[in-house]
């Protein structure tokens, strides 16, 4: 037992001395990350701004000027053109001129200033880009109504509205995409570092040929498995808690949960990761092989985990398969401690099928590397 | 007919250059050897020819063409075959022919009749349809050979065409290449089988880039005649140790054993009547043949002479006459297809044994059972009296191994390479200190303790690869063709020390392609398709196949001989 | 005729050779699969039945009609719920998404004149539907509110809008639609560089590509050689492509099946090329996929403008995406799939993909190697 603990020790600290030794290896588990958590960052937002607005206004009333204003001040709207028909407007969105339009009828002021009509608007917008035509749709919606309601209540009582709805944002008050990306974000780069570190490490070692010599010592394969796979935690734990520091003081995220149990869920997750590397590794001849399985997990892995899009989209079957998906559960945990600073309950929650996938996959990881031997 | 005119090729980052100023002629109607160890630029002089790479200084023209300025005319009288043959893997044998054929323009008209003549030739008739990475090392090469051929070049550049080949096959393909030789044809042929370079008919001589003999091989080992001797019948348990002490003596250059004699090379002619009894106390000494390589050793000063108290902490000698290595009936299938079939054979303290046999015959898949990286099928062995079947890591921590290939951690120190080895290998504390220290000293790498393993030069890599396979003082050495590539020097050096571990008792396994090294074995077993069909001392193998016709043959000789008996026996 | 054959000749091997390559048709097929099979499953930003919990603190009849209004809608389905705690403790739970609160006095303020006043909480930890959520609450609300002044009278105007929404070329709005072109954009990356890339870079480990040139073939050959097999290859998984997401998940193809070839031909020509171009800059296979992917996979994933907002992202990063082709190419795939034809967009959105085509194949020409 103590020689298997000593081996294990010197197996790790073998990985270990590789990995940070040369500037190469131990930029590889800096560098990327932290592209990758700038890019996404900046890049990655569903928030629809800068838009182009396109106006046909056919009535000459000061009823529809004063409506129209209340677009253009909005900042959403990068940009007002006017168009003298309707037939322009759609040429103008077909073409992509601008991505939304509106159009007054000759009639609006009329019927505003009537009792018992109803002012009818057109509001066309390009369901080419679906997510931002929805969004655009209900904002314009909001402000159309709201509008509306102050017309009514200025001219009955002479001064303007002052109560409508009070809205509260919970666990992330202006609604910056950013902030609710992030803890999704830093579980993307805890897993392609978690791949990272391990996919590679079997068949890199076949492929230089040291792996036979490792095989001849007395270490016996789940020694080998062991230090390997401490390592590969023990350094992915070193590169995201780096991505983690950043995003805390540099992107000022707070932690809304506690530090221990976000350790302890990382490592968890990485655990499993990492195993599911080393099963890849063990299954591949050559670092190609390794680096095409691990390229054909990661998408997968990351599009069924909610990172992109909500888990409750997807069609019945598919979310069935997200339970088995280690991604999706630190996904869950990640914005329970980062966002939401959900109860440990419901981290636990979390962390028990985690621990689950991990022991499972590490058991298929050393059977697979047993069996590679034969 | 090429002409390098002071050819120098510096590639960046590099202190020394891969060529350094060359200058030689090569001539048609004849095939040039280009030979020299690993490193001693011997491919770059030939991808300067094909125009794969430029010249740093000086020129080289081919016929008269300049291979810089006018690189497609010489392309296209040339067929080249570059390392690992140039072969497309998932195509078959036709597939690859046919692409070099268009590649080439071979007129669609020539090209049956000359697919047939190429097949024929290489004898790959009946394996068209098979794709090239399901060929045998031997096969591959003369694929690779019949592309090289397709247009019938002029210029034939082959690049180590005989890297881990065979004998039996290296014979075929020179067979086959002098078939090619016509008065107008150039042939360059590098190797690194110093063996080899008797058979050009012109030899030019590398070593780190310099041209070190240019010429007819025989001029080399002229001036060698009368200087090179053999000390016939010495006992097995002498030959080591009176290498050792011939080696200490001033006027001889270079001593190894050769099967139950040892072959000696004197600074200066030798004479019977004073020397037998002055420098070879005695024993019954005859005048021989000199080879290439007494030539080669000599331009470069002469085998390494042993330092003096090297072996400061000597390890206990193993007294027991029980055997080290056993191997009881090991066989291997994979599916349908028998490895190895029943082999068995054992060997004692300070023995050396080699496993000989061609390509494919199943050499490495016995090696790797033994060494514990293969599960036999069925039978067993035993290392040091544990068996591998039942306590594989306790029979592992007894064997020391070394691969082919450099296999030790590049990224890793020196230091931090002996050090992880010896903590795998269960050794600590102060214990562990002691063989680090040990290794150190007597392998010579003080000064490389904080290199980097992967940037030391490659006879220094070798050193450290047999430091970590003995640092834990193991009963048996595992050694996978433990010098191919590396220059005569280091070889001679490498085997001193692996015949002082013999001495002290510790069984050793050897594969190899190399019949001199196959020389060093005191019992060689020779593997056909899985089963071992001979086993004996090299000599007693030379004995047996010797005929009317070879009355002494060489060990490559036996070899070929025995393997074509047994291919027959196995027909019938 | 030489200089044909040649071609033919390297054509042809490429060919075999990635169809007996295992790790190349999994390149090529298995990861194309199922990267449109997540995309279309898996990725959907429909906001639908959003789980919205109603707290009636005031349980008069006004609370009641607003209630009531609330009831039929596509964007969210109600749950009603007793105490304004128990809701915030499902919305922290994750059971419900936004809350709407009808406090106690909220018929005491309107019965004060003022438009009254409703709560609404929404969960910030997904933007896209927190803003939908609330946007569609406030405008229910004040719907509500107008329709209500109506019949009191109150307003010395009506003042209703009736605001006809028409979403153009995808009434339904569903979020496949668009995301679809993304996913083909990415394949046809994923093939035409990532494929190219390390197919090419393997014939310099393995010393086939040293045989090669040695026989005489020149740089034209060489790249166009390359060229075509992983062209036609990708254009087949354009089509493949197609014809599978017709097939699941029946998205509508309004456009016309040239205008689909033309402009995957003309960004294929900028992937395939590109691929060919890091291959014969990094000859290692590791390091020709590492830069595939940072070149080619990722920016067609991140910066297409098929997910996520191009109009969203800092300027900076809005100008680098002019650099990608992916950017043009998908507004052409949306265009096709969903409106139709419009020759003019595509032309000029094709015109770009061809202008930085030119630069990506002259620099791979001059690239491709002669020598070692």
């Amino acid at each position: 037992m103590l020689g298997s603990i000593r081996r294990v020790w010197r197996l790790f600290l073998k990985e270990v001395i590789i990995a940070l030794g040369t500037p190469k290896t131990r930029n590889i588990l800096i560098v990327p990350q932290i592209i990758e958590l700038v890019m996404f960052s900046f890049a990655v937002s569903l928030d629809v701004t800068n838009v182009r607005l396109g106006v046909v206004n056919l009535d000459s009333g000061v009823e529809s000027s004063t409506f129209l204003l209340s677009f253009g001040t909005k900042p959403v709207f990068k940009e007002v053109r006017y168009y003298q028909s309707y037939e322009e407007l759609k040429e103008a969105i077909e073409q992509r001129e601008i991505f939304a339009g509106l159009a007054v009828p000759n009639d609006f002021s009329a019927r505003m200033l009537s009792k018992d009509e109803t002012a009818k608007v057109q509001f066309l917008v390009d369901g080419r880009r679906a997510n931002a035509s929805a969004i655009l749709g209900g904002y314009v919606a909001q402000i159309t109504q709201t509008y509306g309601v102050q017309a009514a209540f200025q001219n009955a009582n002479g001064e303007p509205m002052t109560s409508g709805p009070v809205v509260r944002r919970w666990f992330n008050p202006n609604l910056i995409a950013r902030n609710s990306f992030m803890p999704g974000l830093i579980c993307l780069i805890t897993t392609t570092v978690g791949i990272m570190v391990s996919a590679l490490s079997i068949s890199r070692e076949r492929e230089m040929g040291t792996f036979e010599q490792l095989l001849v010592t007395p270490a016996s394969p789940i020694e080998i498995v062991a230090g390997k796979m401490i390592a590969a935690v023990f350094l992915a734990t070193g590169s995201v808690l780096l991505i983690t520091a950043i995003v805390i003081f540099g992107f000022k995220l707070p932690l809304q949960g506690s530090f221990g149990l976000m350790l302890l869920t990382t490592i968890t997750y990485l655990a499993s990761i990492v195993s599911i590397g080393l099963m890849i590794s063990s299954l591949s001849t050559t670092q190609q092989q390794s680096t095409l399985g691990a390229f054909i997990f990661i998408p997968p892995a990351i599009m069924l985990s909610g990172f992109a899009a909500p888990i409750e989209n997807m069609p019945y079957w598919l979310k069935a398969c997200t339970v088995v998906n280690p991604v999706r559960w630190e996904m869950e945990a990640m914005r329970g401690l980062f966002l939401r600073g959900t109860s440990t309950e419901a981290i636990i929650a979390c962390l028990i099928p985690l621990a689950i996938v991990a022991a499972v996959s590490l058991l298929a990881a050393i059977y697979m590397f047993k069996r590679r031997m034969e | 007919m090429i002409v390098f005119n002071a050819a120098t090729k510096r590639f960046p980052n590099s202190t020394t250059p891969a060529l350094d100023s060359i200058s030689a002629t090569i001539e048609p109607g004849k095939i040039t050897g280009l030979v020299g160890p690993d490193g001693a630029g011997k491919t770059t002089a030939l991808r300067l020819i094909a125009g794969l790479l430029t010249p740093t200084a000086g020129s080289i023209t081919a016929f008269g063409y300049d291979v810089v300025k006018q690189t497609s005319r010489v392309r296209e009288m040339m067929g080249y075959m570059p390392q690992k043959f140039g072969l497309y893997e998932d195509l078959t044998v036709m597939e690859n022919l046919s692409l070099y054929a268009k590649l080439r323009n071979l007129p669609r008209s020539r090209r049956k009749e000359r697919f047939e003549e190429l097949l024929e030739f290489t004898g790959l008739t009946l394996f068209t349809k098979r794709l090239a990475r399901r060929l045998s090392g031997g096969m591959k090469q003369k694929l690779g050979l019949a592309c090289a051929l397709i247009t019938t070049p002029r210029l034939l550049v082959l690049d180590e065409p005989g890297v881990g080949v065979d004998p039996l096959s290296r014979r075929e393909l020179w067979r086959m290449v002098r078939g090619q030789v016509t008065e107008e044809t150039v042939v360059l042929w590098s190797t690194s089988y110093l063996d080899e370079a008797e058979l050009f008919d012109e030899t030019i001589l590398l070593n780190k880039g310099k041209l070190l003999f240019a010429g007819v091989p025989k001029e080399l080992t002229k001036n060698m005649e009368g200087k090179v001797v053999r000390v016939v019948n010495v006992e097995p348990y002498e030959r080591r140790k009176l290498v050792a002490t011939l080696l200490k003596k001033e006027e001889i250059v270079d001593a190894t054993i050769h099967g139950s004699s040892i072959r000696a090379t004197m600074n200066r002619a030798f004479d019977p009547a004073s020397d037998s009894d002055a420098v070879f106390e005695g024993r019954n000494v005859v005048l021989t043949r000199p080879c290439f390589e007494d030539g080669f050793i000599d331009r470069l000063g002469g085998a390494p002479k042993e330092k003096e108290g090297a072996d400061r902490e000597p390890r206990p000698k193993r007294r027991s006459d029980e055997n080290v290595v056993v191997a009881e009936g090991l066989t291997k299938k994979f599916g349908a297809f028998t490895a190895a079939a029943d082999v068995g054979f054992e060997i004692k303290p300070g023995e050396i044994f080699g496993l000989l046999g061609p390509n494919g015959a199943g050499k490495s898949t016995i090696f790797k059972m033994l060494c514990g990286l293969l599960r036999p099928t069925s039978g067993d062995g035993y290392v040091g009296g544990v068996s591998l079947r039942k306590a594989p890591g306790a029979a592992r921590s007894r064997l020391g191994y070394m691969a082919q290939k450099f296999s030790l951690y590049a990224e890793l120190t020196v230091k931090q390479n002996l050090v992880f080895y010896a903590g795998v290998y269960g050794l600590s504390g102060s214990a562990r200190d002691r063989a680090i220290e040990r290794a150190l000293d007597e392998y010579d790498l003080r000064r490389f303790e904080r290199t980097k393993a992967g940037l030391m030069p490659l006879g220094f890599k070798q050193r450290l690869a047999l430091a970590t396979a003995t640092i834990h003082n193991p009963d048996a050495l595992f050694l996978d063709e433990p010098t191919s590539g590396v220059d005569p020097i280091a070889r001679r050096e490498f085997w001193n020390r692996v015949n002082r571990f013999a001495e002290q008792g510790v069984a050793v396994l050897v594969t190899t392609h190399f019949m001199d090294e196959a020389e060093y074995c005191d019992r060689l077993a020779l593997i056909l398709d899985g089963y071992k069909i001979a086993e004996g001392a090299p000599d007693e193998l030379k004995a047996s196949a010797a005929t009317a016709a070879t009355p002494d043959p060489t060990l490559e000789d036996a070899f070929i001989r025995l393997i074509k008996q047994g291919r027959e026996g196995a027909a019938k | 005729m030489k200089t044909v054959e040649r071609l033919g000749a390297i054509v042809w091997k490429e060919w075999l050779q990635v169809f007996r390559d295992p790790s190349a048709l999994m390149i090529a097929f298995v990861l194309p699969a199922i990267l449109l099979f997540i995309f279309g499953f898996g990725l959907s930003l429909d906001v639908t039945d959003v789980k919205t919990g109603v707290v009636l603190e005031d349980a008069s009849p006004l609370a009641r009609s607003f209630y009531n209004s609330l009831d039929a809608s596509k964007y969210i389905e109600v749950k009603f719920y007793a105490e304004r705690t128990e809701a915030e403790l499902a919305m922290r739970d994750e059971i419900i998404r936004a809350v709407v609160v009808v406090p106690n006095d909220f018929t005491k303020r309107i019965s004060q004149g003022e438009i009254g006043v409703v709560q609404i909480l929404t969960d910030g930890g997904d933007t896209n539907l927190a803003f939908i959520v609330e946007n569609y609450l406030r405008a229910a609300f004040m719907k509500w509110t107008s329709l209500r002044l109506r019949e009191t009278g109150e307003g010395g105007l009506a003042g209703k809008i009736d605001l006809e929404t028409k979403t153009m070329y995808n009434p339904a709005q569903i979020t496949r639609h668009s995301l679809i072109p993304g996913s083909i954009a990415m394949i046809l990356a994923i093939i035409g560089t990532l494929l190219t890339a390390l197919v090419v870079a393997r014939e310099w480990e393995r010393g086939t590509m040293e045989a090669t040139l040695a026989a005489s073939v020149g740089k034209f050959e060489m790249f166009v050689g390359k060229f075509i097999p992983y062209f036609l290859l990708g254009l087949a998984a354009a089509i493949g492509g197609l014809f599978l997401s017709k097939l699941l998940f029946d998205v509508p193809f309004r456009g016309s099946f040239a205008a689909y070839l033309l402009s995957s031909s003309v960004f294929l020509l900028v992937a395939t090329t590109q691929g060919i171009f890091i291959s014969s800059i990094c000859r290692d296979q590791s390091v020709a996929s590492q830069v595939a992917v940072l070149s080619g996979f990722l920016p067609n994933f991140i910066l297409s403008g098929a997910i996520f907002e191009i109009d969203a992202m800092p300027k900076i990063i809005q100008l680098v995406t002019y650099i990608f082709p992916a950017r043009y190419y998908v507004v052409c795939l949306q265009t096709i799939f969903m409106a139709g034809d419009v020759w003019l967009l595509l032309l000029t959105q094709i015109g770009y993909m061809c202008v930085i085509g030119a630069v990506v194949v002259c620099a791979a020409i001059l690239k491709t190697p002669k020598r070692l």
